[in-house]
């Protein structure tokens, strides 16, 4: 299972420490399967709910969301929860082997850019 | 003005003191800027500008229902929502010390709280409580890790990328405060009389303290600091706390985000003549407007937060217009976005109350008492909320226990007895905030000192007797021996906080039965200033 989600050339970088930062849109291929879920330093944080184009999608019991991609435009919501609203946290994707890509980092403070939640647009490829 | 007429208006100030909760129970409708949390003056320095601010569905989809709910005029039914529950969560903390300890000679808190600094707080105060002198002290106190990170160039509030790094973890010197206090006032004159302990005379001057000395220093540990966000023990208790809720917390961002759906979807897959288009599409409403913001945004020259925010309001206006020829019923999804929000804090305000649970902090300090002998002190300090309620720190309870001790033996009678146990104390205090956002908050505490040892004074050469009597002081200076006794303060203040800035000012007024050197009731003012630069350093303008 390898890295589905591209981001565009030009996009900007993740760069650790505050504000949050990195792409929010992204490629992949009609109907690749693709894990995201949330990761943090404090350990605290996790994505609980998530749906795609609308229609929710399910959490495994480590609060990871697997979706299909549908052709044309795809708008992922997310919603988190943790600890510290300050903490700056990572929504990865899971490629298998251990490997997890940062797409972008985020935080839960309601100031711009940040709050419970967020969305990425996937272009089907 | 008339003595009896003093005491009036000093029982008036502490009736009005112990009342105002009554006041401050009803929370009046917050009006606050409608676009505070768009954060426009660091965001127009943004490397993403404009689109850090355009592009809400990505970047603040909360912050732009929040600006909806404002233009709509209904703000105040959502008092309780995620924005006042965090600025509470920052603002609420009532358990930080920042001015000096009630055995100084300038204080506004009776027992001295168990909270430790995140990087450097300074305070102002004035008014004494158990000393005789009053003085003005100003007090700085600083955290050994934040102090270090910031004095070598790192991140106050460090960020790692992986979780494999460990250097943004707190250490132990995270929970290790300093500080020291100096008396900053001009010289204050006091009438002391007691016994010489060198052949027992009776004595009495005119003493005129030090000024602008050295007053304190000391070190506190936090043995117990689970109200830092970042400490294990509060991490460790809100993963517990999230693995038995978890399933509430689930179905209240699912909620959420079918609510945010409702209103987001939609401009984002159609155009502005209402055909359907794949999500995300340019020709959508919102990327059109997003296009044409931007670009609007971009010809703000020069680009100040003024400007900027005049054309944002502009190109919001305009959208949420678009937004109602979509959705007729766009107020209704607006509140029904606004009501999930609320369910989805009332379910994560549980573990964010778990930073209210118990702290102890050990301190010892050295204390330079103006014309009285050096002493050491050394305190515990146990702090407690006792009720959990929303976010907002509903109450802390303060308890302190301590000794002092000269750092020599010194008289303690006039039969040439030594001893170095000057006193113990015992501190208790409860700090409420009295409005939803702890702007302001109320503090009741007692203060009780038992004097093992009788106050010593030492009569500076050429010290004047009081005027009218006939003492005559030895030449070359003499100690004093004031009365044992148990010295007895209670205090009520009311501590005023800008909320996000840091500043806060605490005022108060004390009764004593005595003081450190003379006997008889005292009531004094208490005033202080304090900023703590953690708070400005969690608005996210670090570095």
């Amino acid at each position: 299972m390898g890295c589905k989600l591209t981001a565009p050339p030009g996009s900007p970088k993740p760069t650790p420490g505050p504000p949050p930062s990195g792409p929010n849109v992204f490629n992949a291929a009609k109907d690749a399967e693709i894990t995201v879920f949330a990761d943090s330093d404090s350990g605290t944080v996790h994505l609980i709910a998530a749906d795609l184009n609308g229609v929710k999608v399910s959490l495994d019991v480590n609060f990871r969301a697997t979706f299909k991609v549908s052709p044309g435009g795809n708008i992922l919501s997310m919603t988190f929860v943790g600890s510290d609203p300050d903490e700056i946290f990572r929504i990865e994707e899971d490629c298998g082997g251990g490997n997890s890509p940062i797409l972008r980092t985020w935080r839960l403070k309601p100031v711009v850019p940040g709050g419970p939640t967020t969305q990425i647009t996937i272009h089907a490829t | 003005m008339q003595p009896n007429i003093v005491r009036i208006i000093q029982f008036a100030c502490i009736a009005l003191l112990l009342t105002v909760p009554l006041f401050g129970q009803s929370t009046a409708p917050i009006q606050t800027d409608p676009l505070a949390r768009f954060d426009i003056p660091t965001n127009i320095s943004s490397p993403d500008f404009p689109n850090v601010l355009t592009n809400f569905a990505v970047n603040g989809r909360q912050q732009f229902i929040d600006y909806m709910v404002d233009t709509m005029n209904t703000r105040a039914a959502f008092n309780a929502t995620f924005r006042n529950l965090l600025q509470s969560v920052e603002n609420g903390r009532v358990d930080e010390q920042a001015g000096a300890s009630a055995t100084s000679g300038g204080t506004a808190s009776a027992a001295e709280k168990a909270g430790i600094s995140g990087l450097l707080t300074a305070a102002l105060e004035s008014g004494a409580m158990t000393q005789t002198l009053d003085q003005n002290l100003f007090t700085v106190r600083g955290n050994a890790e934040g102090l270090f990170r910031f004095l070598s160039g790192q991140d106050v509030l460090p960020v790692c990328f992986n979780t494999t790094d460990t250097s943004c973890d707190p250490s132990p010197l995270n929970n290790l405060e300093f500080t020291a206090s100096f008396d900053v006032s001009k010289s204050n004159t006091q009438t002391v009389s007691g016994q010489n302990p060198s052949g027992g005379a009776t004595l009495a001057a005119l003493l005129t303290s030090d000024k602008r000395q050295f007053s304190s220093a000391s070190a506190r540990f936090a043995i117990i600091n689970s109200r830092d966000l970042r400490s294990k023990r509060y991490r460790d208790a809100w993963n517990t706390w999230f693995s038995q809720n978890h399933t509430a917390l689930m179905q209240a961002g699912s909620d959420l985000l079918a609510a945010e759906d409702q209103i987001f979807l939609k401009m984002q897959s159609e155009d502005a003549n209402g055909r359907a288009v794949t999500l995300g599409d340019s020709q959508s409403v919102y990327q059109v407007w997003l296009r044409n913001a931007n670009s609007v945004l971009l010809g703000v020259i020069p680009r100040t937060a003024a400007g900027v925010r005049l054309a944002l309001t502009q190109q919001l206006d305009l959208l949420i217009a678009q937004m109602r020829s979509l959705h007729p019923d766009l107020d209704d999804k607006v509140l029904a976005a606004r009501s999930a929000y609320s369910r989805y804090y009332a379910n994560t305000s549980g573990g964010f109350e778990l930073g209210n649970q118990p702290m102890l902090t050990l301190q010892g300090s050295y204390q330079k008492p103006s014309l009285q002998p050096d002493l050491v002190n050394a305190k515990l300090v146990f702090a407690w909320s006792p009720k959990k309620k929303g976010t907002a720190n509903p109450g802390t309870l303060t308890l302190n226990g301590g000794v002092s001790i000269y750092t020599r033996a010194q008289p303690k009678d006039a039969n040439g007895n030594t001893s170095r146990w000057h006193d113990a104390q015992f501190a208790v205090q409860f700090d409420r905030p009295i409005d939803s956002k702890a702007l302001s908050t109320l503090t009741i505490g007692g203060y009780f000192q038992y004097q093992i040892s009788p106050g010593l004074v030492n009569i500076p050469a050429g010290a004047m007797s009081p005027p009218g009597t006939t003492i005559t002081l030895p030449p070359n200076g003499a100690q004093l021996l004031s009365k044992s006794g148990t010295i007895a303060v209670v205090q009520a203040s009311m501590t005023l906080q800008i909320p996000n800035s840091g500043i806060r000012v605490p005022i108060g007024i004390s009764w004593s039965n005595r003081t450190e050197l003379l006997t008889g009731n005292e009531i004094r003012g208490h005033i202080g200033f304090s900023f703590d630069s953690h708070s400005i350093l969690l608005l996210g303008k670090e570095k």
